[in-house]
Parts: C-alpha cells; structure tokens; sequence
C-alpha cells in the first residue's frame, strides 16, 4: 500500500470513530440552595473517580455516548454545601489515619455509585400498523439518567456517622431534542438530574437517621421533625 | 369539457374553499373559573407562572408558559412577572419536580424554612400559578394528491384536523398560604389545508387563543379581586 493510500486510510478510521462516538459536557453552573445553614462547619473531599468522572454508554452496532460530569459534579456539591453548612472547606485528600481533622465537625466524601442512560428509542409498530407499547414509560424520543451518589459522612475522629444513596433521576425537557440535538439532549437531562440530587441532598440531609442522631447528640439540629420525602425516584 | 361545465366545477372547488377558510377561522373558546378567596395584587408584588412537572405525566409547552408570563407582563395594568427558569434558580431547590410543593397545603409547611420565607417576602413573591394542560391534534380525514410534469406541477385535495388546546391555572397565594382559586382555558379548532395547485394552511391558532384568554382572566383575577 503506497503511503497516500495509508494516510488516507487512517484518516477515514478517524473520521468513522469520531462519527460514531459523541462526547458531551455537562453544564456546570448550579445554584446555591436557599435553605436554613446547619450550624456547622464541613469538610469535602472530591477523589479523582468523582472529579474526573465519566460515563461511557456503547451498544453492539449503535452511536457510542461519552458524558463527562466531574468537574459539573465538583461544582455542583460546592454550590450544595455552602447553601447548607455555616462553612465548607476542601481537604486534598481524605485523611484516613491522619485524623482528627483540625477545625471541622464533620467530613463529607461523595462518590458516584451508578450512572445510567436510557437513549431514544423509535417506536416499533406489529405487522398490521399497531404501535407496540414499552411498559412503564412510553415517552421514548427523550433521553433518560438515572444517577445514584453515595454520600459518607464521617466525625472529626474520622468514626463514620453514615453512607447512604442520593438517587436522581433527569429527562431530558419537551423540544430541547428537536432545537438542539441529541448531545444537548443528553446533557440537559444529566444536569436535571444532578440537580434533583442536589435538591434531594439539601432539603432531606437532616432525615437521614443516623445524621439526626449525630446532630442531636452535637446539639446542632435546626428542626423539631424529619421532612416528608419527596415523591420517590420514578420506577424503571 | 364545456365552459360550463369547468366553471360549475370552479364554483363548487371555491365554495369549498371558502367553507373551509371560514371553518377554520372559527374556534370555540371555553374560559371558567371557581374562586376560593378574595385576591389583590400591589404594583410592587410579582407572580410565577410555573409549568406542572412533567414527571406528573404533564407535557405543558415552554412555549405556553412564555406566552402566558408576556401577555400578563404586556396587558393593562402590565403585572410583574418573574420567569419559570429564574424562579426556579432563585429559589433551589424547592420548586424542582421532586421537591415541589403538591398542593397548596403543602404551603405552610414550605414556608417554615426561614431561608426560603425570607427570600420570598424580599422578593415580594405573592401568587405561584401552576399551569397544567396542553395543546392536542385529533384525528381529521381527507387527502391531497400531487403531480409533476414537464414544465408544470401542482396538488389537488383537503385535509384537516381538529385541535384542542386545554389549560388549567391553580394560582396559591403567598401571603395567606392556600388556594385563591383556578383558572381554566379550553379552546378548540378546525385545521384544514385546502390544495389548489399549491396548499394553503389554515391552522387555527387555538394555543394563542388560549394563552390570550387565560391570561386576561388570570389578570382579572388577581389584580381587580372579581372576573
């Protein structure tokens, strides 16, 4: 093979992996939480798996999907966290034997437990015309992310107080597919759904049971009664 | 063919083109409301037009909701409006799909959280209306048939289709918090386009008709107290 030939063949497998692959951002602006601060001053630590964190969807035969939210992840638990706590601050690396930690009441690390993408799906009709119906959800021209956070929360001795799941859920809003497109598409509904974590996160913090209990042996909770959750993750 | 004969067929293809532009042009427009309490709105008090979560199986357009939140920001006397999107940042995380409130006695408990009472008086926040509904095409009928030829193309039929535009306004007032009343536009429309050579749609714009009305009405019902 001569070397133009070779270029050129090389050049057309670039071209083919980058048509079949999409890569999209994540927006990273989120507002800070209008709700009563806890009285206290946290401790976030952001590993390299949560601030680099990426999502790689790939079916046999199908457009391949890349969403990148690390650094939409960092900023969004920084907006969270100061609309929550009296003060925050961000420790380089979890102090694991080093603790206690000087200053703070409490150390938080999130990580991301699970993501999932559900794409667009054409609908299928029986041989007479008949559309076929999918079960739970039908609205099928929408992408769909299910985004479960695992938050642990441990005291200035470095004793773990909790971990517990924040479960989200996004879909993508009514015309942004047709407007924007499918990478748009996707991104908007990975946003709305880290902005119910977020939501989730702020207003339900202190319903987590083992977090009351803590806060109530530190005299540091704000309310006479636990929340009512909000209405539960849509079923899949 | 005789030049009768092609002018009886020109007469009958205009009167039914003529039935169709005046079936078109006519909607029928339905507006209701039931009131809960007296309302009154200060000329430095704003109100939210929200659109209902979609994840209550509600596919109300953003396009909606923006005509609504001009037409009472534009009319007479013009409102203070502030935008779904803007709300909705402004005030996170409460007003999110799993975290909003369900009903308007879910307001004192809301408005509890200090943060969130004290950000809504600054911002002289006195009704949240939550719009539900849609705009729907129904089955219609009919047909048009085009052709091309050298030097010459054109269609020939009709079609049409009925559409319904149905909303519904649940305004809360902030002040005294519960349920002032609801607000309830439905208007619908036949859509037809007619080919003589070249289609013309005549599409009934029931969705305007309904963001007009609803509005007016939801003006009516908050700044004079009566409608």
């Amino acid at each position: 093979m001569s070397n133009r030939l070779r270029y050129c063949a090389i050049i057309a497998i670039l071209l083919a992996t980058l048509a079949a692959c999409t890569t999209s951002a994540v927006d990273s602006e989120f507002p800070v939480p209008v709700v009563d601060k806890l009285p206290i001053t946290v401790a976030v630590y952001f590993d390299q798996a949560f601030s680099n964190y990426a999502y790689r969807e790939q079916s046999p035969g199908e457009k391949s999907w890349v969403i990148m939210i690390g650094s939409a992840n960092v900023e969004m638990m920084r907006r969270i966290f100061q609309g929550m706590f009296q003060e925050t601050v961000e420790l380089p690396e979890l102090p694991g034997l080093k603790f206690p930690v000087g200053q703070v009441d409490a150390v938080i690390a999130p990580e991301v437990e699970s993501f999932e993408v559900r794409t667009p799906q054409p609908p299928q009709y029986t041989p007479d015309g008949t559309q076929l119906l999918r079960g739970v959800d039908e609205s099928t021209d929408r992408f769909t992310v299910w985004i479960t956070y695992r938050m642990t929360m441990y005291d200035d001795q470095g004793r773990q107080i909790a971990s517990w799941p924040v479960r989200a859920y996004g879909q993508t809003p009514e015309g942004v597919m047709d407007m924007f497109g499918p990478d748009e598409a996707l991104a908007r509904a990975t946003t709305i759904a880290m902005r119910d974590a977020g939501a989730y996160l702020s207003i339900y913090f202190e319903d987590e049971p083992r977090i009351r209990e803590w806060m109530r042996e530190e005299g540091v909770s704000n309310r006479p009664a636990p929340r009512k959750p909000g209405k539960a993750i849509r079923a899949r | 063919m005789s030049a009768s004969r092609i002018k009886q067929g020109c007469a009958r293809a205009c009167a039914v083109l003529f039935a169709c532009m005046v079936s078109s042009g006519c909607m029928n427009a339905r507006i209701d409301q039931n009131r809960h309490g007296m309302t009154g709105l200060e000329a430095d008090e704003a109100v939210v037009v929200l659109a209902r979560s979609l994840y209550n199986g509600n596919e109300t357009e953003t396009k909606f909701i923006d005509c609504v939140d001009k037409a009472l920001a534009r009319g007479k006397p013009p409102l203070r409006v502030i935008s779904d999107e803007v709300f909705r940042d402004d005030f996170y995380p409460w007003f999110e799909p799993r975290t909003a409130p369900r009903g308007s006695e879910d307001l004192p408990a809301m408005l509890s959280e200090e943060a969130l009472a004290t950000k809504l008086r600054k911002e002289k926040v006195r009704y949240l209306v939550w719009i539900e509904g849609s705009t729907e095409a129904h089955d219609g009928g009919g047909g048009i048939s085009c052709a091309a030829g050298p030097g010459a193309a054109g269609c020939v039929g009709l079609v049409w289709w009925e559409k319904d535009s149905t909303y519904e306004a649940s305004i809360w007032d902030l002040e005294n918090p519960s349920s002032a009343g609801q607000v309830t536009a439905d208007v619908s429309g036949m859509s037809v386009v007619p080919a003589l050579i070249v289609p013309v749609p005549m599409i009934a714009p029931t969705q305007g008709k309904a963001c007009k009305q609803l509005a007016e009405q939801l003006r009516n019902f908050l700044v004079q107290g009566i409608s």
